[in-house]
């Protein structure tokens, strides 16, 4: 079946007004993600930017067609997995799916998200990535990139943007040994499409994504761009995207010939202020990083 | 299924916010134009891009007017309809 057909087959399981920004592409990797998890969805939500767009719901209402819950920061794999437990013992087979900002998911509830990939708790997380709390101000994160403006991480006399790299979460889950991982983009809708339905499909196991997103208000660029910043980060090999289904590595989107960096690094406000030796540095890690990732889809593939 | 057969609170109705005031412009769709690639129907945030019956039309209703559309569009198909 053709893409539109196959995704307009499914009901889009998000109230049709939600607050985010014009143009943003968390927004449409929510919708995407839940149109194709479905009506037998549980989902959680925790403070975030897609949180705080009412995809939770305001007063007595809810955001969602299907149970939506608002967890704390630092608990949303935790809860998840107690609710799957209950599901599991009833013996009913329902999806419990987190859908978590980097905020949420790589700083303050990592050490509840790890623990559930220890226990290969049966959950579904997804994490998008804007490489920072946005909607709270643009603070960074601990997956925010080198040299990144924030507003933690000013640019000035004294300091030049964040002056550590991001944290490699995709890989930092894959190495829990759980059942599936994978990164997406939005650019690459019908990579990220597949994997949400290869997700449901996983019963032994966590499964974790990590969408590569970006943020039109924080990172400093017009909205209609979103896609295109995006496509860029893939393109330059800034956002690997890659899977690791049981051990098993593959590279989903290789990038034979990369644009310069420099071509992402410049359509934004965020590394406006870059300088020689930050670029370098950045081009390292992006190299270092692609080499690495190479490596393991050869020997692990 | 009905939403009591969860063990979570839900609300009794969706929050809607009316995201369609927020466009400058209504978005439209030329017809001849379109080659049916469905780039716009993938990637409208807002999933306001509706495929019925072979053919790709806006959806008014919560358009923000974001523009990703007539980016993405590589048959200059989309653009604002700026009025008289
Ligand atoms: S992106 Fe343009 S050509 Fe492609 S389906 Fe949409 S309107 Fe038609
Ligand atoms: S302008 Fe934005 S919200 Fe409106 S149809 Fe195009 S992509 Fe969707």
């Amino acid at each position: 079946m053709k893409l539109a057909e196959r995704m307009s087959s499914y009901e889009d399981m998000v109230g049709p007004g939600i607050t985010a920004c014009s143009g943003c592409n968390v927004e449409l990797s929510m919708r995407t993600a839940l149109q194709i998890l479905g009506p037998n969805t549980i989902v959680a939500v925790p403070p975030g930017c897609m949180g705080g767009v009412q995809s939770v719901g305001w007063a007595d209402k809810t955001g969602m067609k299907i149970p939506v819950f608002f967890p704390l920061l630092d608990n949303t794999a935790s809860m998840l997995s107690g609710i799957k437990k209950y599901y599991e013992r009833i013996g009913r087979d329902v999806n419990v799916v987190a859908f978590a900002g980097d905020g949420a998911s790589v700083d303050a509830g990592f050490q509840a998200l790890s623990g559930a990939a220890e226990r290969g708790d049966n959950i579904i997380y997804i994490c998008y990535d804007n490489e920072g709390y946005m909607n709270t101000g643009f603070q960074r994160s601990s997956s925010t990139s080198l040299g990144s403006w924030t507003s933690t991480t000013p640019v000035g006399d004294a300091s030049h943007g964040k002056s550590s790299h991001k944290k490699d979460m995709p890989m930092i889950m894959a190495m829990h040994d759980i059942a599936y991982m994978a990164t997406a983009s939005p650019a690459y809708m019908p990579d990220l499409i597949r994997k949400i339905e290869k997700a449901k499909t996983i019963k032994d196991g966590l499964v974790y994504i990590h969408i590569y997103n970006s943020c039109t208000t924080g990172w400093g660029y017009p909205s209609e761009k979103s896609i295109d910043i995006v496509r860029k980060g893939v393109k330059s090999r800034f956002m690997p995207i890659y899977e690791v289904d049981h051990g098993k590595f593959k590279l989903n989107v290789d990038i034979k010939d990369p644009i310069p960096l420099m071509d992402y690094l410049s359509s934004m406000k965020k590394y406006k202020h870059l300088s020689e030796q930050q670029i370098e540095e950045l081009q390292k890690y992006v190299d270092d990083k692609w080499k690495n990732l190479k490596t393991l889809c050869e020997v692990m593939g | 299924m009905t939403k009591t057969e969860f063990i979570c609170a839900v609300g009794k109705e969706l929050n809607i916010i009316n995201t369609g005031d927020w466009k400058m412009y209504p978005v439209v769709i030329d017809q001849e134009k379109c080659v049916k690639c469905s780039m716009c129907f993938q990637y409208c945030p807002t999933k306001s891009v509706k495929y019925v019956d072979g053919t790709y039309f806006i959806n008014p209703d919560f358009c923000k007017g974001c523009g990703v559309c007539i980016e993405e569009c590589r048959s200059n198909a989309i653009d604002f309809v700026k009025g008289e």
